[in-house]
């Protein structure tokens, strides 16, 4: 374990932790018929230990390109990096050689994906996927790696452990694949997990049971979480922190209770009051006008000013800066001060 | 929007059935007697339904509970095992491939998938327009332009991109261009299948507020399919909850929201995301346990008894019936139906009903 | 033993609606969800693999990949088709006009080529040779992709016993040493036009055309538009045409044109042995059958068939291989 995670469980606070990875001004492009385009946008974050960041945005608003940037598993040719640092522990992965890139994935930064079936091998035992992982950084031998494969198949869940280790993963089910897919990050004993729409394909029961392993996992292990998704009230009980991003860009962060309670966005707004609720019968859902953005096409200025209540003419000629509306919460909109007012 | 109406089980509602299902049942037989593996599938185990003119129901269920075949038998696409169902009064179950081309114009489906139900090799002008090239008598050739752009402007779509193609639009507006295609035939019964479960959070509440809009202009009756309570939860007048091929549980809107009998309901209720962080807590109590049960080998007795808090012997033993708790109540298929309680929060003392 | 993902629909390959497989719900399409967050972010980035992209053939030519094997091919077709106008190049250009006095001679002003053993200048009898190579080339390509997608779609669309008869049957086939069926076939055969030719090579190549039409109309049939059309009403007949086989003629199109070289070279592989076409019948196999025993002393007569032969086979191929990558959505 390292130096800082011993000194976080021996302040026994997580109020105060030292980042373990820093993301600066992160902007990852795309290539859209024969041109690049940023899907991610000048976008900065801390991860620290035993918090919790919510990445929150629509589909194709640059939040799972933002992970998989950090982790380094873009798609080859169509993407690159083109601006920006993710520094763990200081050191900015993204002008590492590759070798020392890989020694980063597993014990520092592991990734679940959203659906487990196309992210395990579907033709190696869950067992040997599991303990791939702990064998690569730990130098663990066969048998060692089995057993540990068991411990962690039982440390998320999985019931009979001994005997399903020996299975492969279409012999699971969605539920317990993802508990799997947990299993295979674990592997390595990594201080940051980022999950990808972990529960966006479950049935709604073991979402519930998704999230409270990822959460009691968290707490135990005193892991900075990176969690990824487009729905505000899943994440309600269990951030700390909030990143919520547009077309590429950050729209707001900080504090999860301050977003919650002092929404400074006009979007995260919207985010918030579109979630059904069962007293708005009869009259039509509060929504996001609009489509979402086109990332080779976006609005001049601010990139929601076209489906923004309060867009003013400033919004189409300035692209508002992230600016602080209170400690550590910052929105990016020319009327951040007015929106959390309100 | 509709005054309320007192409602009880069976289903009592204002205006003509126009779509009726009666103990239907869809087995399936998986695997081949060649690699030795043969099983039945229950699916859809003695679902009864009553849908009137106008109105919604919301039916409601997670993996393996036979919604998504129950879908494709109320629109026609599948042949029911037994059991009968009658659309504007004829019976669909015995229809030949004919009369069951004719009764597409009365009921159509909304598919799941907006990657995958539009051709993407046809512009979306041409798919909206293809039902009323099959059906030539409900729309003329030469009207048939101006049609497909009433369609498309009438679902919020451009008339003016009708030449584009679906994967130039987002996974909302996709969605829209099938409900379009739905639309074309002016059915009178839209049978939707988890129709915005594979879009954001947000585009999902523009695809309801779209789908009420259409609902009260066109009259149109809806069978909305959906995996959790809290997508139906605006838009469905009534709601049957669905577990392993059987409703549980079925009643009018309020009656299920805010009086559900039956643990299952009962948790899909725990279940729905709250912005609120404080409540958050509160519903984590009821988390449930496990997984949905394979249908290949369901467990006897009443399905849920698995994962239910409050299973007893007589779970095991004997299939609850789908009955009122007392009377008036709504139905709903346990053995020891949930007392109301005051708050919402608490699990609710259970009381046997026999 | 799998316990809860059988899926409940009996459909081999049936990618149908998820959410009845335990566990889970298509969030995505068969993108996968590895790659659906691309096509949200970027719309048109990601492509079905088995669709022709629409537009996809017009930037093409411009590409010299293209663009070379293509002008070569579009040459041969052109010999093909108008023998004459290219046989008189350099000399009388007759391929029949032979005269034993020249026999065997080699390359010299007005005959490239130089003589057969017969006399008759050699580039006219290659030239000539072309249409009928080419012909049978396409001839039996044409006949393998119409069989192929006639049977391929049917026994992807109507699954059950079609699928059964097809896939057994294509299994025979497979089973079966094709050259010597063909050998055999034949040489029991009296006529040996270049229809009769074309006709056997059919009936041997067919089904691994149609095995690749089927896999791929397999694949195409459970997506949810296909549904929708039967669902709207569309006749059986309408929604393979329409829906099914757009979408899943991509893979035989490329085929076609890497195949057209393979039976060329087939048929020149038959005459060699001679089974295939005979003399006064004037093609590459014959001339390469012919100079089998007098290449030693006459390298001319062996060289010049085979180079115009290897070169158009390769035109062919190097065009499909260029046309498989171009259409390739991942390229793009």
């Amino acid at each position: 374990m390292s130096a800082s995670r011993a000194v976080g469980e021996l302040t026994g606070s997580n109020t105060y932790a030292p980042p373990l990875v820093e993301v600066e001004d992160l902007c990852v492009e795309f290539r859209v018929s024969g041109r690049w385009a940023a899907a991610v946008d000048g976008v900065s974050l801390t991860l620290a230990l035993g918090r919790t960041l919510a990445v929150l945005g629509e589909s194709g608003s640059g939040k799972s390109a933002t992970a998989r940037a950090m982790v380094g598993v873009l798609p080859a040719g169509s993407s690159r990096v083109s601006r920006g640092q993710v520094r763990v522990h200081g050191r900015d992965v993204l002008t590492m050689s590759s070798d020392d890139r890989r020694a980063t994935r597993g014990p520092q930064l592991a990734m679940i994906f959203q659906d487990a079936l196309s992210a395990l091998n579907p033709v190696l035992k869950v067992g040997y996927q599991i303990a791939e992982g702990a064998r690569e950084h730990h130098g663990l031998s066969r048998r060692e790696g089995r057993d540990r494969a068991v411990e962690l198949l039982e440390l998320v869940g999985i019931p009979d452990a001994r005997r399903r280790v020996g299975n492969y993963p279409h012999q699971f089910s969605g539920g317990m694949r993802q508990r799997v897919m947990i299993a295979t990050a674990l592997a390595s004993d990594p201080e940051v997990l980022i999950a990808d729409e972990p529960t966006t394909a479950l049935d709604v029961t073991v979402q519930a049971q998704i999230l409270e392993l990822l959460a009691s996992l968290q707490a135990d292990r005193n892991m900075s979480l990176m969690l990824i998704t487009h729905d505000m009230g899943v994440v309600a009980g269990v951030a700390d922190d909030i990143l919520v991003l547009y077309a590429g860009r950050v729209a707001e962060q900080g504090p999860a209770d301050d977003v919650y309670d002092h929404p400074a966005h006009p979007y995260t707004r919207a985010l918030l009051a579109s979630i059904p609720r069962a007293e708005q019968k009869g009259k039509p859902l509060p929504v996001v006008g609009g489509q979402p953005p086109d990332i080779a096409n976006l609005p001049s200025g601010c990139a929601f000013r076209t489906r923004c209540p309060r867009a003013a003419a400033i919004c189409a000629t300035t692209r508002p800066p992230l600016a602080e509306v209170s400690p550590g919460h910052l929105s990016a909109c020319h009327f951040a001060a007015e929106v959390a007012a309100s | 929007m509709t005054a309320p109406t007192t409602e009880t089980a069976g289903a009592r509602h204002r205006g003509e059935t126009v779509l009726c299902a009666r103990d239907v049942h869809r087995i399936f037989q998986v695997g081949s007697w060649l690699s030795g593996d043969r099983a039945t599938v229950h699916a859809v185990n003695g679902i009864d339904l009553d849908l009137g003119r106008g109105e919604t129901i919301g039916i409601v269920g997670e993996s393996g509970s036979g919604k998504s075949t129950l879908a494709q038998l109320l629109a026609g696409l599948d042949r029911v095992t037994s059991g009968e169902i009658e659309l504007l009064g004829e019976p669909l179950h015995t229809m030949s491939r004919r009369q069951l081309r004719h009764a597409r114009r009365h009921v159509q489906l909304v598919h799941q998938d907006p990657f995958t139900s539009l051709d993407p090799r046809m512009a979306i002008g041409a798919i909206v327009r293809e039902p009323l090239d099959v059906h030539p008598d409900v729309v003329p050739r030469t009207g048939r332009r101006r049609a497909v752009a009433e369609l498309l402007e009438m679902v919020g779509l451009n008339p003016d991109h009708a030449g584009r193609l679906p994967h130039q639009f987002s996974g909302g507006q996709r969605q829209r261009v099938g409900i379009a295609r739905a639309l074309a035939l002016r059915p009178e019964v839209l049978v939707c299948d988890e129709p915005v479960s594979a879009l954001d959070v947000s585009v999902q509440a523009q695809i309801i507020n779209l789908l009420e809009r259409l609902q009260a202009e066109l009259g149109l009756a809806y069978v909305f399919i959906a995996h959790d309570l809290a997508v139906v939860q605006h838009i469905a007048d009534r709601v049957a909850v669905m577990y392993l091929g059987r409703v549980v549980e079925q009643g009018s809107h309020a009656e299920v929201y805010d009086r559900p009998r039956h643990p299952y309901t009962k948790a899909l209720l725990a279940a729905i995301p709250k912005p609120d962080r404080a409540s958050r807590h509160a519903s984590r109590s009821l988390v449930l346990r496990g997984e949905p049960p394979s249908a290949l080998d369901p467990p006897s007795g009443c399905h849920f008894r698995t994962r239910c808090w409050q299973a007893q012997e007589v779970c095991a033993a004997q299939s609850p019936a789908l009955l009122p708790a007392e009377p008036g109540a709504h139905a709903a298929a346990c053995h020891f139906p949930l007392v109301p309680a005051a708050a919402t929060g608490s699990a609710g003392a259970a009381q046997p009903r026999d | 033993m799998p316990d809860s993902d059988k899926s409940i629909v009996d459909a081999p390959g049936a990618a149908r609606s998820a959410s009845d497989q335990a566990g889970g719900r298509p969030a995505v399409g068969p993108l996968g969800a590895d790659q659906a967050w691309v096509a949200e972010a970027v719309p048109g980035a990601v492509d079905l693999p088995t669709a022709v992209p629409r537009g996809a053939l017009r930037g093409l030519l411009r590409r010299p990949r293209v663009l070379f094997p293509a002008g070569v091919v579009a040459m041969v077709l052109l010999i093909a088709a108008f023998p004459a106008l290219f046989a008189g190049w350099f000399g009388h250009g007759d391929p029949r006009e032979c005269n034993l006095r020249s026999s065997g001679q080699g390359p010299q002003p007005g005959h490239p080529f130089g003589f057969d053993i017969q006399g008759c200048d050699l580039y006219a009898n290659v030239v000539y040779g072309t249409r009928s190579s080419v012909s049978i080339g396409l001839l039996v390509t044409g006949g393998c992709v119409i069989v192929a997608v006639v049977l391929g779609s049917l026994a992807a669309y109507y699954r059950g016993f079609v699928d059964t008869l097809v896939s057994r049957t294509m299994d025979i086939f497979f089973g079966f040493p094709a050259l010597v069926g063909q050998v055999v076939i034949l040489n029991t055969l009296q006529r040996r036009d270049p229809f009769v030719v074309s006709a056997v090579l059919i009936f041997f190549f067919w089904p691994g055309f149609t095995r690749l039409m089927r896999g791929s109309a397999l694949s195409t049939v459970d997506l949810d538009y296909v549904k929708a059309a039967s669902g709207v009403g569309a006749s059986p007949l309408r929604v393979i045409v329409r829906h099914v086989l757009p979408n899943s003629i991509a893979p035989i199109m490329v085929l076609t044109s890497l195949s057209v070289g393979a039976m060329i070279t087939a048929e020149s592989a038959l005459t060699f042995l001679g089974v295939g076409l005979r003399t006064p019948s004037i093609s590459w196999g014959v001339q390469l059958n012919l100079a089998q025993d007098q290449f030693r002393t006459h390298l001319h007569l062996l060289l010049f068939p085979s180079l115009f032969l290897t070169i158009t086979v390769l035109a062919f191929v190097l065009l499909g291989d260029a046309l498989r990558d171009a259409l390739d959505p991942r390229m793009r």
